[in-house]
């Protein structure tokens, strides 16, 4: 057991007029070496229930229990980026994990070169990068910290046809070294291709859960569409 | 940092909602000298029974006004202990005195805010200082600025928000000894600060992308008329000050 949610309720501003319920009793589990995909439509819960598996949000009720060091990949990387250059921004994980200046900036160029970035990059400011760039210096920096769970709020978005396959091999190598993959994606596609296991979300209830084959079945298609989601077309895996 | 409340409208339909801001910010300046003239237990009592009236109708929870003096109380009981102890005589009702202008002059403030939006406040400083125009001070430019601040606080507390997380997400910790602490509190605000600095910008864009014109006569979307609402609370408020000066001027006092 990699990730376990038991009976997990979580509420914005509770005890104001902005009460709002963002997710009610979800139970799953994600095994070690597991690969999951949450899917749901804008506004179902999703970026609610990776806060919480990262211990950024509290539940409300039910217990969220993590097994081994998770690292999250941001929905908008320009919220997870601080530092005053790209290399540093990276080499802020391992330092706080103990590292030295070296050994972090090795890590930190090894993580760079992983995800594309080259050399040139790492004095300038994050801010500075284009869209796509910054998702990866973001994720270099979740990579430098060598994460036994790594939790990605939609990987893909904003990243050209080349750039996404390749960090959905990355992600793919990773997991075949070992690594527990929890990622949100609002491409069905992509989820039938790569999940061992789906969990579809709906106004924050976990309304199907399974393998791709199960989940994105005829019989489940009313409700993937009540979810305001679409069965992935078949055969069309990207 | 999640729990200032200073700056945070809280959207309801009660009377201090309804009166006009301009009024609001009268009543404001004049509470404040209210609480200054007064130097006694009564005329202090009279100003907290006031102030506490006006939360209770206000339908803003008593909570959330009391919590914005969470972390003045420190400041506030030290103070009063000082003044005690340095005092020469009535050292008691010096402290006191101090103690409950300072609680109640934070509680009228967050009152003020939370009942009354930023544009509104922005648009009653503008009303009710636009004599100030006549010796040529930009009354309208240093009210969208108030405006602009006041409507940063809760996005800047976001955006803090945001940096904690970013943090903490990779590894930094932010419990330990007091100067762990405050070293983890700087690694917070310099990001916040460069983040503050790029909104400032990315804000100025949009604005004259949408040709605002500093020098240009502006008019109102929402025009602000006083109402008879305004009237009686200025009516009730009229009576309180004048109570309270008159307990000032007590003979037997
Ligand atoms: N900080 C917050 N305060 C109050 N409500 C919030 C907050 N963050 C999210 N919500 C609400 O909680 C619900 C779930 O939000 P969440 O961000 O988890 O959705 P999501 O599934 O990630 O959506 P998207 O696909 O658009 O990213 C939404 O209705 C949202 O409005
Ligand atoms: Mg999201």
């Amino acid at each position: 057991m990699a990730v376990r949610f038991s009976n997990v309720s979580y509420i914005y501003s509770r005890g104001t007029p902005f009460e709002k319920k963002a997710l009610s009793d979800i139970s799953f589990e994600a095994e070690k070496g597991d690969f999951v995909c949450i899917c749901g439509k804008t506004g179902s819960g999703k970026t609610t229930l990776i806060k919480l598996v990262n211990d950024l949000l509290r539940p409300f009720s039910g217990e969220v229990s993590l097994d081994g060091r998770s690292g999250l990949l941001f929905q908008f990387p320009e919220d997870q980026l601080f530092a005053p250059t790209v290399i540093e921004d990276v080499m802020y994980g391992p330092l706080n994990l103990g590292r030295n200046k070296d050994q972090a900036r090795e890590g930190a160029e090894k993580a760079l070169l992983c995800v594309g970035l080259g050399p040139e990059l790492y004095d300038r400011n994050p801010f500075t990068l284009s869209g796509g760039q910054k998702r990866l210096a973001a994720l270099a920096g979740v990579l430098a910290m060598k994460p036994s769970v790594l939790v990605l709020d939609e990987p893909t978005a904003g990243l050209d046809f080349r750039s996404s396959r390749s960090l959905m091999a990355l992600l793919h190598r990773l997991n075949t070294d070992g690594v527990t993959i929890i990622m949100v994606t609002h491409e069905m596609e992509l989820a039938q291709e790569h999940a061992k296991q789906i969990l579809v979300l709906d106004k924050g209830r976990l309304v199907l859960s399974g393998s791709a084959g199960d989940v994105f079945s005829q019989r489940n298609r009313t409700v993937i569409e009540k979810a305001g989601l679409e069965l992935p077309e078949p055969g069309s895996s990207l | 940092m999640r729990d200032v409340t200073f700056g945070r409208y809280y959207p309801s339909r009660g009377p201090l909602h309804e009166t006009s801001a301009s009024l609001k910010l009268l009543f404001f300046a004049l509470y404040i000298v209210s609480i200054f003239i007064s130097k006694t237990y009564t005329g202090l009592a009279v100003c907290t029974a006031f102030l506490l009236i006006c939360i209770f109708i206000s339908r803003v929870p008593l909570g959330r006004v009391l919590r914005s003096f969470r972390s003045i109380i420190i400041i506030a009981l030290v103070s009063s202990v000082i003044v005690y102890l340095t005092h020469p005589q009535d050292g008691a009702l010096a402290a006191v005195v101090l103690f409950v202008r300072l609680i109640s002059a934070v509680c009228v403030s967050a009152l003020l805010t939370l009942t009354t939006t930023p544009s509104e406040i922005a648009d009653g400083l503008e009303k009710s200082l636009s004599f100030l125009r006549f010796i040529h001070v930009p009354v309208r430019d240093i009210a969208l600025s108030v405006s602009i601040t006041l409507h940063f606080v809760p996005v800047l507390q976001e955006e803090a928000e945001k940096i904690y997380c970013a943090q903490k997400a990779r590894g930094a910790s932010f419990s330990g000894s007091l100067s762990h602490k405050a070293s983890t509190v700087v690694a917070v605000l310099v990001p916040l600060f460069s983040s503050a600095f790029r909104r400032a910008g990315e804000l100025a864009d949009s604005m004259e992308s949408r040709c605002y014109d500093y020098a240009c006569e502006r008019t109102a979307f929402h025009e602000s008329r006083f109402t008879s609402y305004d009237v009686l609370a200025g009516l009730l408020f009229a009576a309180y000050f004048l109570f309270t000066i008159c307990v000032r001027l007590m003979p037997w006092q």
